[in-house]
């Protein structure tokens, strides 16, 4: 008796969640998960000059993709620019969130502020800002001219380096709070007592605190990356029509030569590998080997 | 500091002081506010280029600009193309905030205060959009749209933004839910009160913050997006983002510095409103 009132609660609560949620899933049912259905449809069909589909279903689209050199050379590239930004934000981005996380209460808030900031402008504002700093002619090679460091404006604009130098810019404030986030949770007594017990300050850091923070650095690096390979506006205006990768392709065939299937194949290739590469990545490094000291 | 009152008396105190003047020159203090001040400056330098280039009043981005003028500013405020992007996206980012308030509302108060089976998992796939690659699902959403015939519409691109904010609006009012005592909305209504007014006087100042915050996320994620609107704008709804970009792409003359600086302000009022650790939680996806 009194079983069956309790589950008749439960049921009635669970009826009133979903009740709750039905509109959002619905939403997300109709604008999200129904779209993506129809692009992975639409990845097979075939392509009739014009911007007619048939809807005759084949793999031809994928083999374009995968078969022709010049697409995986844009893979190649895209993968690289995200490897070579998830890097170079690492290796700037851990020193500033390591001192934000010992340093001060007043010192942390201005560090905030100056992350956060540029975390709530607009993209399109601040590439801007970098195509009026990278120009041939611009405020990076003025500065460096009046120096005396180089005879020569250096080309930034239009070239892989100019769109790292970008990237970086956009997507360090995700890795600092990311690791920033980690570092602030770790246990400070654990460094005092390898202090205590005579370790110098690097070795507690090396043995201690870096360790302790390889979560942070696994989270920050994943997100930093595959932001970075679907980073759009920045390629395009600081790379140029010249410099192409993956979102910019599939921007190039959806709008320009409105060749929609193979767009759709490009783009669920895309999302295919970047699942993958998540999962795998997940897999190593929630080794436990990683999480045993908490 | 006393390393810099050097006696003069003896040379080993020189020596000695010295000694310590490099100590402080090399240690962490200062070459973290050297590194501070770098990176800062490395983060903040594109925007207040653009800040500064939008008073000038050269016809091409030059810095530093020569003479400076407002020429820019008042072009835009010419320009009926700009103004009427400027209110597309004013309107269009105004009603994404009113409906994913509504939307996340029902959602977060089902997932803070609700035990149902499945909670973890609806939980993470109502936040997927926010990891999602922008690019994929504008593409998707093209073939979508166009297919049903919203493409180019008002409509459509509210479906779209609502899509993007509602994550923002769900972390921001789960985060505050689940701090709230619900104990005291109990006592309220214990002592008499109906459910409405222990909503405003009792739950409602407790998560005032969290609901300005969450506004503040709907609005700034639809007002500054600019991949999945490129794709499914019309004509007549191109958005301020898409309108730059489209601007851009074509000349690039200190009137988008102008524009750029009058969102910056707008933003970064808005910005000033919200309490930190909000700030911090939602940026931290």
């Amino acid at each position: 008796m009194n079983n069956s009132v309790e589950e008749n609660y439960k049921r009635q609560q669970s009826r009133m969640a979903y009740r709750l949620l039905s509109p959002s899933i619905l939403h997300y049912a109709l604008f999200f998960i129904t779209p993506l259905i129809i692009l992975f449809l639409y990845s097979f069909y075939h392509h009739v000059p014009g911007g007619i589909v048939e809807t005759t279903m084949s793999f031809e689209n994928y083999k374009l993709f995968f078969g022709d050199a010049f697409y995986r050379e844009i893979l190649l590239r895209t993968f690289v620019l995200g490897l070579v930004v998830t890097i170079a934000t690492l290796l700037i981005g851990y020193p500033i969130a390591y001192f934000m996380s010992i340093s001060s209460e007043r010192t942390k808030s201005i560090c905030y502020v100056l992350v956060l900031a540029p975390l709530y402008t607009s993209v399109v504002v601040r590439t801007y800002g970098w195509m009026i700093i990278l120009g041939r002619t611009g405020v990076l090679n003025d500065i460096l001219m009046r120096l005396g460091l180089i005879d020569d404006p250096i080309q930034l604009m239009y070239t892989f380096s100019g769109v790292v130098i970008t990237l970086v810019e956009v997507f360090l404030p995700f890795m600092i709070l990311s690791i920033h986030s980690i570092l602030e949770n770790i246990n400070k007594s654990l460094v005092f007592a390898a202090q205590n017990l005579g370790a110098s300050k690097s070795i507690s850091f090396l043995l201690i605190t870096f360790p302790l923070s390889i979560p942070g650095i696994a989270s920050g690096c994943i997100l930093v990356f595959v932001l970075s390979m679907a980073s759009f506006i920045s390629p395009v205006f600081i790379g140029g029509p010249g410099f192409r990768v993956i979102p910019t392709l599939i921007y190039e065939k959806a709008m320009a030569s409105l060749n929609w299937v193979l767009g759709a194949a490009i783009a669920f290739s895309f999302l295919l590998i970047m699942i993958i590469i998540v999962f795998f990545y997940n897999k190593i490094t929630s080794n436990e080997r990683w999480s045993t000291v908490k | 500091m006393n390393i810099f009152m050097i006696n003069r008396n003896t040379k080993s105190s020189i020596i000695k002081n010295g000694r310590q003047f490099l100590k402080f020159l090399f240690s962490g203090s200062l070459l973290f506010k050297l590194y501070i001040a770098l990176l800062s400056m490395f983060l903040l330098a594109p925007i207040i280029i653009v800040v500064l280039i939008s008073f000038s009043s050269e016809s091409y981005a030059v810095f530093p600009p020569k003479n400076y003028s407002l020429k820019w500013y008042i072009n835009f405020f010419n320009s009926s193309e700009f103004v009427s992007a400027f209110k597309m996206s004013l309107i269009l980012a105004i009603t994404v905030v009113i409906i994913t308030l509504l939307l996340g509302t029902l959602v977060s108060y089902a997932i803070v205060r609700i035990n149902f089976p499945g909670k973890n998992i609806v939980h993470s796939f109502l936040l997927l959009p926010i990891m999602f690659p922008a690019i994929i699902l504008s593409l998707s959403l093209l073939i979508y749209f166009t297919r049903i015939k919203i493409i180019g519409t008002f409509i459509g691109l509210v479906f779209a933004h609502t899509l993007l904010a509602t994550p923002f609006v769900i972390k921001s009012l789960v985060g505050c839910l689940s701090t709230i005592q619900w104990s005291t909305n109990e006592a309220a209504q214990c002592l008499g009160a109906n459910r409405l007014q222990s909503f405003f006087y009792i739950i409602l100042p407790q998560i005032k913050f969290g609901l300005i915050a969450a506004v503040i996320f709907a609005f700034i994620t639809s007002f500054d997006e600019v991949v999945i609107s490129l794709f499914i704008v019309g004509a007549k709804t191109k958005t301020l983002p898409v309108y730059i970009y489209n601007y851009l792409e074509y000349t690039s003359d200190p009137t988008i510095a102008a524009i750029a600086t009058m969102i910056i302000v707008v933003i970064g009022i808005i910005i000033l409103l919200i309490p930190k650790n909000y700030l911090t939680s939602i940026a931290s996806r």
